[in-house]
């Protein structure tokens, strides 16, 4: 840390250290390759649970078949909740740099990361594709078959589209904003590096075309994902249920996807400066900074929950009512419940508070809570729809709740933990800390006296 | 923001104060036509108090309509204002300065001409405290099951909430005017500064009142429309009764309501001469803005119309075969989207365009006529579709009476907001100041990067 | 004892400073003096350490308060005129949950403006001792002692370059 300021103030800058270009690379390029026991358990732990989660996907296959829908309902779940929390995170890399905040710098990578995620999803998305019915089983759907050309329906078509799309994008951005620090890695270490670094040699062309190409994918991420997320809420959910209609649902689902993806970011910072040696790049600056947009998207979350409950709830008409019935208060009251507690009330009574904003435990425990409360609503979200075997305008009945089985808890355990070990994994040959954003950082700011005070002084180009 | 001008304070203050002190001949033909504006209306509002509302083209099919379009247009115009306001002071950003203040006065008066619609498409207005919890005498109370009983609650604490919000940051602006002033000028301004010295505490106070008040202002500011589109979707009226109305209506909003800030920055730019202070800069970030916005408001607009095809079902149809197909409401249809949507946003992607006063100021006025036929479209067509039990098909023509009030709401906005811009600084005096004393720079090899201190 | 007032004028930040730190080793306390200024400088510019103040608890207070009021009055006027509408409860919660928000926001926003003028300590009757040049630029440390310390803090603004010095007895106005 920099020592006390020589003007002996009594207004001191908090948590600024000024750094080297050569510190920042040496710091960032060193845990590139190498890998401490910590880091090797973990990637062992979730490499054995990922297989076991294939185990388990063997098992729901023998033992259900593609007929079954209703007993891949926490398969479906488990793929949705990866989408709404790891795969949105790139989102928030993009949000923060459009918004141009300081102390952003720390934290992009870190959630760009995640972009990787999207490979994994990508391939469990395709059972989901022969899961969906066909629209002539009379789903009400505006799509249209295609029969001729695809072995699913033409909805799943447009999902695995979509989430192709989503992939290539996260990844083109990944690429994108780690090409610099390949370069310096290929400088320092080469080896793979000199391929994936492409020649890069930072010239002032180079320069804006990184910054445009950056806004440009993570715009395009951000709209991608929405869609996705829409796609998500009409084909794989809603269109399941007769009478369920709500139109607000697309942008509901993709604002749980906000959420889950500022939660998720929170929790690797919270991992990464506890355990993964970033202590001294990751302040509470950046937590407090990422706990009011959570603090955001949980309100918005409630408030578009609460606009669908109320309009369900005054309409009172019998689709309406045995909706509210499947989704909250029927046989999965305890899910909801849990699910409103976790993702909402927690998150309120909380992060009101600035004290709990302004620390490093809060924000991290508030996204832990936003995460398990994720689970439980995709289970609301996903499991019971796909029990549903009626079709028409509204449903008769509501079926029972489906509870999960062993191969089930395979499933999601090994679903998530693959998610984690690919991002273990990359985060040892793409630095986490991205680098040559870092150093722009110390270009544009430094501290100063102010009279008596000691001030942060922030350059804001554009 | 690139565009710096280093004042001094005291040309700070004779600019910013210079119309509050001066009396120049275009204010007064401005409050004129303005008064006059809002003068119609009140006739029109009192022929209708003779005669009844059947002087309005509204009938028992259609009870709903022009007014209550009114209504809805400027409960979403007053949207921008404290919004643009709020998060722009909650995420510090510098280029807030001179926009705050006229954002904020803009919703106030807004609101307050929101509300007269109501009031005034009751027929029998002077019962409105029917609404209010007050009359003890006849045992008869409001129904809290009714969503036009959470209109006036709301829309009560949002115009309470931001007149306070405009006020405790006019604070020290009245105690510079105050300093300025003599005789009842300076009664006047004393009074309303409070005694105000500028001491760290109180200062402190000003920032931390600016961070709170937004805080809690911007969940009010979206419960307002929320309820006022509640009053439509909470019925069973088809393509009313949709579970996307309360954001669909908060997100149009802020499209109309960031659109309305531009068009009045601009003529504020024009009209009082603050090119010093309302730069090419400002409509740049709002232009920014405005493309953000605007596509999240086509996402829900799109949301709407798929859902409403989504079930087939007839009615819903019937209505939507109706917005879409039929004239004229085909045509304002087409007007929403190519006002709203089609020809300003592609126009705002160019920094040029966006930097052109007077283009911003032509296409965000685009925008808001495309946004009050918005409101229109959902209102009207919903209504003229009647099937269950009564199988007719209404029909609405305004009458000129309503007409008359749609213009004079216009006049009494802009009559209410040239008089506070005659009384009070419209351009935010203590905070342009603050903006120059935190201003900085970083010498980068040749170049020279505005920079802001942070604390 | 009545304490007297003296305010002394300068034009920069910088000897402004210098007085207080002056003033601190002339045995001046910090309660004892104040800065006005026209603008806020960021906190600590002048070496003067920031007072303590509990607004946050005004708008929980505010907010409590709205919701109780809300609470009371959308219960109470359905339990006094019970008539079911629509098929729904005679006490019904959602549509209370409604009022009972823009209560509570109400209370929490009006509860914030009383804190914010409490806590600025406004309104004052008059400005009390104050120069109009302070809105044009110039920071005022004005200083509030009993009268025999008065030179001293004259000493001390004079010894920092006060631009102009002006006294008054603290419980008198003026301008």
């Amino acid at each position: 840390m920099r020592n006390q300021h020589q003007n002996g103030t009594n207004h001191q800058v908090r948590h600024y250290q000024a750094l080297s270009p050569a510190q920042i690379n040496r710091f960032g390029l060193v845990e590139l390759g190498s890998s401490g026991p910590l880091y090797r358990f973990c990637v062992r732990l979730f490499g054995i649970l990922a297989l076991l989660g294939i185990v388990g996907f063997m098992m729901r296959v023998a033992s259900s078949g593609f007929s079954d829908r209703a007993a891949w309902g926490y398969y479906v779940a488990t793929v949705v909740f990866i989408f709404v929390t790891f795969q949105a995170a790139p989102t928030v890399a993009f949000a923060i740099r459009a918004a141009k905040g300081h102390w952003r710098r720390p934290v992009s990578r870190i959630a760009e990361l995640f972009a990787v995620v999207g490979v994994l999803n990508l391939i469990l998305l395709l059972p989901v594709l022969f899961l969906i019915p066909p629209i002539t089983g009379g789903r009400k759907t505006f799509w249209f078959e295609l029969h001729w050309l695809l072995p699913f329906s033409a909805p799943g078509f447009f999902l695995f589209f979509g989430m192709l799309a989503l992939v290539v994008c996260g990844l083109c951005l990944l690429y994108l904003s780690a090409l610099p620090d390949f370069a310096a890695a290929r400088d320092a270490k080469g080896g793979i590096y000199t391929g994936l670094a492409r020649g890069w040699v930072g010239s002032q062309r180079q320069w804006k075309m990184l910054k445009s190409g950056l806004n440009l994918l993570g715009a395009f991420y951000l709209m991608t994902f929405v869609l996705v997320t829409t796609l998500f809420a009409w084909d794989v959910s809603e269109t399941l249920v007769p009478g369920w209609k709500d139109a607000i649902y697309p942008a509901f689902h993709s604002i749980t996807g906000l959420q889950g993806a500022i939660a998720s970011t929170i929790l690797a910072l919270g991992i990464a400066r506890k355990f993964g040696g970033l202590k001294n790049h990751l302040h509470m600056e950046q937590f407090w900074g990422l706990s009011k947009p959570l603090l955001a998207t949980s309100l918005l979350w409630f408030y578009m929950g609460w606009s669908t409950f109320l309009t369900y709830w005054y309409g009172r008409t019998l689709a309406e009512q045995h909706v509210l019935q499947l989704l909250m208060f029927g046989p999965y009251f305890t899910v909801f419940v849990m699910s409103f507690l976790l993702k909402f009330l927690i998150p309120l009574l909380f992060l009101i508070w600035n004290r709990v904003r302004m620390s490093i435990m809060g924000p991290v425990l508030i996204a832990l809570s936003i995460l398990t409360g994720d689970i439980f609503e995709m289970v609301r979200l996903y499991v019971g729809p796909f029990t549903i075997t009626e079709v028409g305008h509204e449903m008769t009945h509501v079926p029972a709740a489906h509870l999960p089985d062993f191969a089930d808890i395979l499933i999601i355990a090994g679903a998530i933990s693959g998610a984690i070990f690919i991002y273990l994994v990359s985060s040892k040959i793409i630095p986490r800390i991205s680098l040559w954003d870092m150093k722009e950082g110390m270009l544009l700011t430094r501290v100063q006296s102010f009279h008596r005070a000691e001030v942060l002084v922030i350059g804001k180009p554009e | 923001m690139q565009d710096r001008k280093v004042l001094t304070e005291t040309q700070i203050n004779s600019e910013l104060l210079w119309f509050v002190f001066n009396k120049p001949t275009r204010f007064w033909v401005a409050l004129t036509i303005s008064g006059l504006l809002f003068l119609s209306g009140v006739t029109a509002f009192a022929i209708m108090v003779i005669f009844g509302l059947g002087v309005t083209g509204l009938t028992t099919i259609v009870p709903w309509a022009f007014m209550i379009t009114n209504f809805v247009f400027w409960v979403g115009i007053s949207h921008a204002g404290v919004m643009i306001s709020a998060i722009l002071r909650l995420t510090q950003a510098e280029w807030r300065r001179p926009v705050t203040r006229a954002a904020e006065v803009l919703t106030v008066f807004a609101l307050a001409t929101a509300a007269i619609f109501p009031l005034i498409h009751m027929g029998r207005t002077w019962r409105a405290y029917w609404v209010f919890p007050v009359d003890f005498a006849r045992g008869i109370w409001p129904s809290v099951r009714s969503p036009l009983i959470w209109d006036p609650s709301a829309i009560f604490t949002y115009l309470t909430g931001s007149a306070l919000f405009v006020y405790v940051a006019l604070i020290p602006d009245l105690a510079i005017a105050r300093d300025r002033t003599t005789g009842f000028s300076h009664k006047f301004y004393s009074a309303l500064s409070l005694g105000w010295r500028g001491t760290p505490a109180q200062w402190r106070m000003q920032v931390l009142a600016g961070i709170l008040l937004s805080g809690l202002i911007l969940p009010v500011f979206v419960s307002v429309h929320s309820i006022v589109s509640w009053d439509f979707g909470m019925s069973l009226v088809p393509n009313w009764h949709a579970t996307i109305f309360a954001p669909y209506f908060v997100i149009g909003a802020v499209h109309s309501g960031v659109s309305g800030v531009v068009t009045v920055m601009a003529g504020l730019r024009i009209f009082m001469k603050l090119e010093n202070y309302i730069t090419q800069d400002h409509f740049d970030a709002l232009g920014r803005l405005l493309t953000v916005v605007a596509t999240a408001w086509l996402y829900f607009f799109l949301l709407e119309i798929v859902y409403g095809f989504l079930t087939l079902e007839t009615a819903e149809t019937a209505v939507r075969e109706l917005q879409i197909l039929h004239y004229p409401y085909n045509i304002m249809f087409a007007l929403i989207f190519i006002n709203s949507y089609l020809i300003p946003v592609p126009l705002w992607l160019f920094k040029r365009v966006r930097r052109n006063i007077w283009l911003m100021f032509v296409t965000t006025i685009m925008v808001n006529v495309g946004m009050w036929l918005e409101r229109f479209i959902i209102i009207v067509p919903g209504l003229l579709y009647r099937a269950p039990l009564t199988f007719v098909w209404g029909d609405y023509t305004p009458s000129v009476i309503e007409v008359t009030l749609v213009v004079a709401s216009f006049g009494l906005v802009s009559f209410g907001f040239l008089l506070f811009s005659k009384v009070f600084p419209i351009i935010p005096i203590a905070d342009q100041k603050e903006g120059q004393a935190i201003q900085e720079d970083i010498k980068i090899g040749r170049i020279t990067v505005p920079a802001v201190i942070r604390e | 004892m009545v304490d007297k007032s003296i305010l002394g004028l300068f034009k920069d930040p910088d000897s402004t400073a210098d007085a207080v730190d002056s003033l601190r080793k002339a045995g001046f306390g910090n309660h004892t003096f104040d800065i006005l200024s026209g603008v806020p400088y960021p906190e600590g510019t002048f070496g003067e350490h920031g007072p303590g103040h509990k607004l946050f608890v005004f708008p929980l207070i505010g907010a409590i308060c709205g919701f109780s009021v809300a609470l009371l009055l959308t219960l109470g006027t359905q339990v006094s005129f019970p008539m079911v509408q629509g098929g729904k409860p005679l006490i019904a919660i959602p549509p209370m949950m409604v009022i009972m928000y823009e209560g509570t926001m109400l209370g929490a926003i009006l509860f914030t403006v009383l804190g914010v003028l409490f806590e600025s300590r406004l309104p004052r009757p008059g400005v009390g001792l104050y120069d109009t040049r302070i809105t044009e630029g110039f920071i005022g440390l004005l200083v509030s002692c009993p009268e025999e310390k008065i030179g001293a803090a004259e000493q001390a603004l004079r010894g920092a370059g006060a631009e102009d010095i002006k006294t008054e007895s603290a419980s008198g106005g003026g301008r």
